[in-house]
């Protein structure tokens, strides 16, 4: 396989050493798409269908501001492919949301929905705004608007958006609520991520932790780890973070560092992280626990010598000039792109294995996509049948992209897109181009 | 981790939060809203989980 170089102007303006980072979300999402596509024997037009997506809306939402002052916003929605069913992803209030980086997001989202084999494409949108700056009466306007202005490509069987950056539970039920009122009639599958008394799924919030508990297991298992004594780091105690660090510590592995924003506590022989207060009686419980021999910086606990190393806190922690630092036998991305494009290449040579948050981290989607189903059938499910269907779904999802890994020819990231390209490849051979 | 900790520079998509400003927090129970300097984990009205509003979900 030939990585692709590439190089903004940006870039050679700012650095003098040669990287292969892509200069933005499209041209990576892009770029992924080239390399899957080396690995699967696939039809070359469908590979070019691929590249573009099928549509990006973009629309103008007034704001009346709390002041009277009317302002004009710009918002998006990128639908990359439906091939598999309806558009999934999910809306960002962000200042810094284009649409280019929505295009971008909507591709990752297809590759994620199908690498999970959810019936899902991929879409991304959201409206260019600093959240922080909105009241919450203008941002209950701004999202009805906003729903109003998408409401023709968008819909249960259409488009289905999910909380994302700066949107949350409340700005979904709105969402919903605009998109009802319209359509005149209840139709809470139109967004995922709202309240449980609305439509709201069970389980939300430890899926996604989950997720990356069982892929972690489920690498140790592949590379001959037994999970007792297992040892792991967790940068990030957030709720990917924390909720990984304790499925994996009650199954038996030894939890030896994790680290919040502050920076994190070690100990060699395994934290007691029952010991670590809970957050609500102690914020920045994990760098004033005393229960832990040693402190580290976050940028430290990425170089321990442990099993597996998990960054679940945020993207681009590792990077070109640590990943030769890394001394964790595996990398499971809890966080979304945590590993740099050229720290990949790095990590690749090494030969560590990185398995990649398009699976790992799949637990957020699925559950939006549990949701949708309860809503759509009139159902209500509980925690444990979340909870039970969920771990057969990764499990299900990590045997087909370990079914086609092959350490001579793939990296584990290139094994995920390979397994969803497949998919997708075999839903247009069968589809066919209309007309 | 501190901006000091990381360079930023994600594949793609998430642009990090920002240090240097309160986060907003979401209860996934009861749907506070809860903005703190700290990295909280519980929500202080009902005892449930919250999410980071700045990160995605999906």
């Amino acid at each position: 396989m030939q990585r692709h170089t590439t190089q903004s102007a940006d870039a050679e303006r700012t650095s003098e050493t040669t990287t292969n980072e892509p200069s933005s979300t499209l041209e990576d999402a892009l770029l992924q798409l080239e390399r899957a596509a080396e690995l699967v024997d696939v039809d070359p037009n469908v590979i070019e269908r691929l590249r573009h997506p099928t549509r990006v809306v973009q629309v103008s939402v007034p704001l009346r501001r709390d002041s009277g002052e009317v302002e004009v916003l710009s918002g998006y929605r990128a639908q990359h492919d439906d091939v598999r069913g309806p558009y999934k992803g999910g809306l960002r209030y962000h200042p810094a949301v284009t649409a280019e980086e929505c295009t971008g997001l909507a591709m990752w989202m297809t590759w994620k929905c199908a690498v999970m084999d959810l019936p899902f494409g991929g879409a991304k949108g959201g409206i260019a705004v600093d959240p922080k700056t909105l009241s919450a009466a203008e941002t209950e306007r701004l999202t009805r608007r906003f729903a109003e202005e998408i409401r023709d490509v968008i819909g249960p069987t259409r488009d289905v958006p999910a909380p994302d950056m700066g949107t949350d539970a409340q700005t979904m039920a709105w969402f919903m609520d605009a998109y009802s009122m319209q359509e005149g009639e209840t139709i809470p599958g139109v967004v995922t991520g709202k309240p449980p008394v609305i439509g709201g799924s069970e389980g939300r919030e430890e899926a996604p932790g989950r997720s990356v508990a069982i892929v972690a297991r489920e690498a140790a298992r592949y590379y001959g780890k037994s999970i007792d004594g297992l040892t792991v780091a967790v940068q990030g105690f957030g709720s990917v973070g924390a909720n990984a660090a304790r499925l994996l510590d009650e199954w038996g592995a030894a939890v030896v560092a994790v680290s919040d924003v502050g920076g994190a506590v070690y100990d060699p022989t395994g934290l007691e992280l029952s010991a670590i207060p809970d957050h609500e009686t102690q914020p920045e419980a994990v760098t004033t626990f005393e229960g832990a021999p040693e402190q580290r910086s976050n940028a430290e606990l990425l170089e321990l010598d442990v099993d597996i190393l998990i960054p679940a806190a945020i993207g681009g922690v590792i990077t070109e000039a640590n990943a030769d630092v890394i001394a964790a036998d595996i990398i499971v991305e809890g966080a979304n792109g945590p590993t740099t494009f050229d720290a990949d290449a790095v990590l690749e040579d090494r030969g560590v294995p990185v398995i990649p948050d398009i699976l790992a981290n799949a637990g957020g989607v699925t559950v939006s996509y549990f949701e949708w189903l309860q809503d759509i059938n009139r159902q209500s499910w509980t925690e444990a049948e979340i909870e039970a269907k969920l771990t057969t779904k990764m499990q299900s999802a990590w045997e087909d992209v370990e079914a086609v890994y092959d350490p001579a020819m793939m990296t584990w990231r290139d094994a995920a897109y390979a397994v969803a390209l497949s998919r997708i490849a075999r839903a247009k051979g069968a589809r066919g181009l209309w007309p | 981790m501190s901006e000091q900790d990381t360079d930023h520079s994600s594949r793609f998509w998430d642009s990090g939060y920002d240090t240097t400003t309160p986060t907003t927090f979401e209860c996934l129970n009861c749907g506070a809203t809860i903005v703190s300097e700290d990295s909280i984990g519980t929500c202080e009205r009902c005892g449930g989980g919250l999410r980071n509003k700045s990160m995605p979900i999906e």
